[in-house]
């Protein structure tokens, strides 16, 4: 499944982070908007419908678990994946019970985050 | 509190680094509860106390026991032991209890055992009990004294001492005799004989004397005394116990009769002083033993106060004894640092441990020894002993005797409770700083794994996408990841540089440097790192050289226009001030003109890791360049502080404490 099409919202402090995964998607046919902290994360979410939002722990102003929540309850239908270097498995089941839907950590490959997102965006 | 023993041993428990210590309800087994706790922490296992309940023992029906036994497991558990309670019928099932409940998981059994190294208990089953813990175990023996022992206190004078009293009142009425004789020798019969009433007065200030000093029964006894040798030896018949007339006879009576109230009351006048003087030093004693157990920080500094108080207020030489932590059944002096004891006092002192009852002076046993010595109980058992020395003036009666006894139980709980607080500090600390570990680990393992992620994704991107990006999105792609890596470089140099200052890893080399060509020198090589940020130098005077060392003082002005770097925007300015201050050497004034450093960071700037939030992970810092600034300084004599400048922008000033102006040759 291609990512054609797709909104994706990727929220992310790390500007390299942002601007390859930026060029990435944006190579797919996807619309992409990027974001830096969890307050403009939450403002895009609100803003614009997206299909997929790829989602950093560690932001400068919030926990992304603390977003799960407030996405979930804005809207249900966009597929959150979480995507951070933290991968305990107590970090990965709080973000499974706060509503994440498929967890990525970093460091991650290209091929592993389109194989990743094109599944979701199937399922979509 | 107590907890029942554990059914069987978690399967994981594949290591024995468990201490355990077998305790009952002895006033010493605190002893093995320290000695277990020491184990352990050198072995860096954990340790606990056990306890075999025996229904229907002497100890389950004791309530003296039984509380003592409770306060040491209390005591266990807030020192960070664990607490296990084994109950069985008899002694022999609950040591077969022991022998599989600690069979995977004990290191080391420290059990109590008499002063001649065996076991208390030397029966059969005691043995084969020891010889079966032998044979996974370490078994320490702590020598504790006879079990048997109950804590016994001597109260008052001893007998020889009261005895003593009267001999002096005899004493007393003896100089009056002589007085008396020399009085005959030296006047004419005839005179005398008028002086003979100043003779009988003579008798009644030997009593007044012995009742003043010694009493009222000892002033009795001289009045008594007194009055027979008069009426014997200076009243008519001679050489007689008898009276003629009846102006003798009124003479003895009003004689005796005198005695006796001034026997009374001065004996009584002395009581009263007594037991004023002894009420008003109980109550500054126990004034100051509650002062000092609330206001003193340390066990050592609530002793030496003690022993301070204690000699001004009852004029007596004090010193407390000790067990150390290595040997927990061996007594050292405590306050004051040296003491020399006579073998007596060695003996009495040892008697008092071992036996846990008071000797020495004022005692039967050892009562020749010039200490008393009391022993110390605590709630949780036996701490240790304290002496006291009477200094010539003062006698050891009865009230000081109870009072050092109070004085004994007060200290001991004033040592406990320093003991408990300082385990359960410890305890604090080292979970404190195992949680700080912890975070700082997880601090540091973000920080190395997020350029990693980048430079990953970056490069995985480059390829993944190849033609299809334009060749300025690929260049971008490659640079961000270089970036990246040299971030992740420098945290890396930083983390090892920090760990080797720290561990005195670092072999400082300093020398003369002059300050002014190294920060252009260093300017210089960081002219790609300052993105269009300008750099003004003022030198602070001319051909000064600086003692410190040249590699690590070039990283120090490296990592502070770095730091300067990454928290102000490309294109400002930077100024570097350097000038020779007075007390403090030379010194340099770093500034920038960006936001300045957020009050609430300002006093943890140079604390490891600790950063300002900037708009993008990608130019903060690594949290480290200023901590390495902070320690290469102060292992140089130097320093460095922080502080926003009030037009705006963050100041960094470090100095150095020598300089010199160069010399003249080298300045040619």
């Amino acid at each position: 499944m291609s990512l054609k099409g797709h909104h994706i919202l990727v929220i992310d402090d790390s500007r390299l982070m942002r601007r390859f995964m930026h060029a990435l998607l944006e190579g797919t046919g996807a619309y992409v908007e990027v974001m830096r902290t969890a307050e403009e994360g939450m403002a895009a979410f609100e803003k614009q419908h997206h299909d997929l939002v790829l989602l950093d722990l560690k932001l400068p102003d919030n926990d992304g678990v603390n977003l799960l929540p407030l996405f979930k309850r804005e809207s249900p239908e966009p597929v959150v994946i979480i995507s951070s270097v933290r991968h305990d498995p107590r970090t990965i089941e709080t973000a499974f019970l706060c509503g994440a839907d498929a967890y990525l950590p970093k460091p991650f490959m290209a091929s592993e985050a389109l194989q990743m997102l094109e599944k979701y965006a199937v399922r979509h | 509190m107590l907890q029942s023993a554990p059914q069987a041993l978690p399967a994981s428990v594949s290591e024995r680094t468990m201490v355990i210590a077998l305790v009952d309800a002895h006033p010493k087994s605190i002893l093995l509860l320290h000695a277990a706790r020491k184990r352990a922490r050198d072995t860096g296992g954990s340790w606990g106390i056990v306890y075999i309940d025996v229904a229907d023992s002497a100890e389950a029906r004791d309530e003296a026991s039984k509380g003592r036994l409770l306060r040491l497991c209390t005591l266990a558990e807030q020192m960070g032991g664990q607490v296990t309670q084994l109950p069985a019928p008899t002694m022999q099932e609950g040591l077969n209890r022991l022998v599989n409940t600690y069979r995977e998981s004990a290191a080391c059994i420290v059990i109590g055992s008499h002063a001649d190294g065996k076991r208390h208990r030397r029966s059969r089953i005691w043995q084969q009990a020891i010889d079966q813990l032998s044979a996974f175990a370490r078994v320490e023996m702590v020598p504790l004294g006879s079990p048997s022992v109950k804590i016994t206190r001597e109260w008052g004078m001893h007998g020889a001492q009261r005895a003593r009293h009267f001999v002096y009142a005899l004493a007393s009425v003896a100089v009056a005799m002589l007085a008396a004789q020399q009085l005959e020798a030296m006047l004419p019969p005839a005179l005398f004989k008028v002086n003979m009433q100043n003779v009988s007065l003579l008798f009644m200030t030997a009593c007044a004397f012995a009742a003043g000093r010694y009493g009222l029964l000892p002033g009795l006894l001289a009045g008594v005394l007194g009055a027979g040798i008069y009426n014997y030896y200076y009243v008519p018949p001679l050489g007689m116990l008898r009276v003629e007339t009846v102006t003798e006879a009124l003479n003895m009576a009003l004689f005796i009769f005198a005695a006796g109230l001034i026997a009374l009351f001065t004996g009584k006048a002395r009581s009263t002083s007594e037991r004023s003087l002894r009420s008003e030093r109980t109550t500054q004693v126990l004034f100051m033993l509650y002062r000092t157990a609330s206001s003193a920080f340390s066990r050592q500094e609530a002793l030496t106060t003690l022993q301070k108080k204690l000699t001004d207020i009852l004029d007596l030489d004090v010193a407390f004894f000790l067990p150390p932590i290595m040997r927990p059944n061996e007594l050292e002096i405590a306050v004051p640092e040296e003491l020399t004891l006579s073998e007596t006092d060695e003996q009495a002192l040892q008697t008092c441990w071992q036996d846990m009852k008071a000797t020495g002076l004022g005692t039967p046993t050892h009562a020749h020894a010039e200490w008393r010595f009391e022993p110390m109980v605590a709630q949780s058992g036996m701490i240790g002993v304290i002496a006291v020395k009477p200094r010539s003036s003062v006698q050891l009666e009865i009230w000081m005797a109870r009072l050092l006894a109070g004085i004994a139980d007060q200290t001991a709980l004033i040592i406990e409770h320093f003991e408990l607080t300082r385990t359960m500090e410890a305890t604090r600390i080292r979970e404190e700083r195992e949680k700080l570990r912890s975070m700082l680990l997880s601090s540091v393992s973000h920080d190395l794994k997020t350029p990693l992620a980048g430079i990953i994704g970056s490069l995985s991107v480059h390829r993944s996408l190849g033609a299809k990006v334009s060749a300025e999105k690929r260049e971008e792609l490659l640079d961000d990841a270089l970036e990246e890596a040299q971030r992740l470089d420098s945290f890396i140099t930083n983390i090892l540089d920090i760990t080797r200052l720290e561990s005195g890893k670092v072999e400082f080399r300093p020398d003369w440097f002059e300050m002014h060509g190294i920060i252009l020198h260093v300017i210089k090589r960081m002219q790609h790192r300052l993105k269009g940020r300008t750099i003004t130098l003022m030198p602070g005077g001319e051909h000064l050289e600086v003692y410190m060392d040249g590699l690590l003082g070039e990283q120090i002005i490296q990592n502070l226009i770095d730091n300067a770097c990454k928290y102000t925007p490309e294109g400002t300015h930077i100024t570097i001030n350097c000038s020779v201050r007075d007390g403090k050497g030379f010194c340099c004034e770093v500034r920038d003109f960006g936001d300045g450093i957020p009050a609430d960071k300002l006093a943890s700037v140079f604390d490891k890791y600790a950063r300002i939030e900037k708009e993008d992970m990608q130019v903060a810092g690594t949290g480290l360049g200023l901590s390495i600034c902070k320690a290469v300084l102060e292992a140089q004599g130097g320093w460095i502080s922080a502080e926003n400048h009030p037009q705006g922008g963050a100041v960094f000033t470090f100095c150095y404490p020598k300089w010199r102006v160069m010399q003249a040759e080298e300045v040619a």
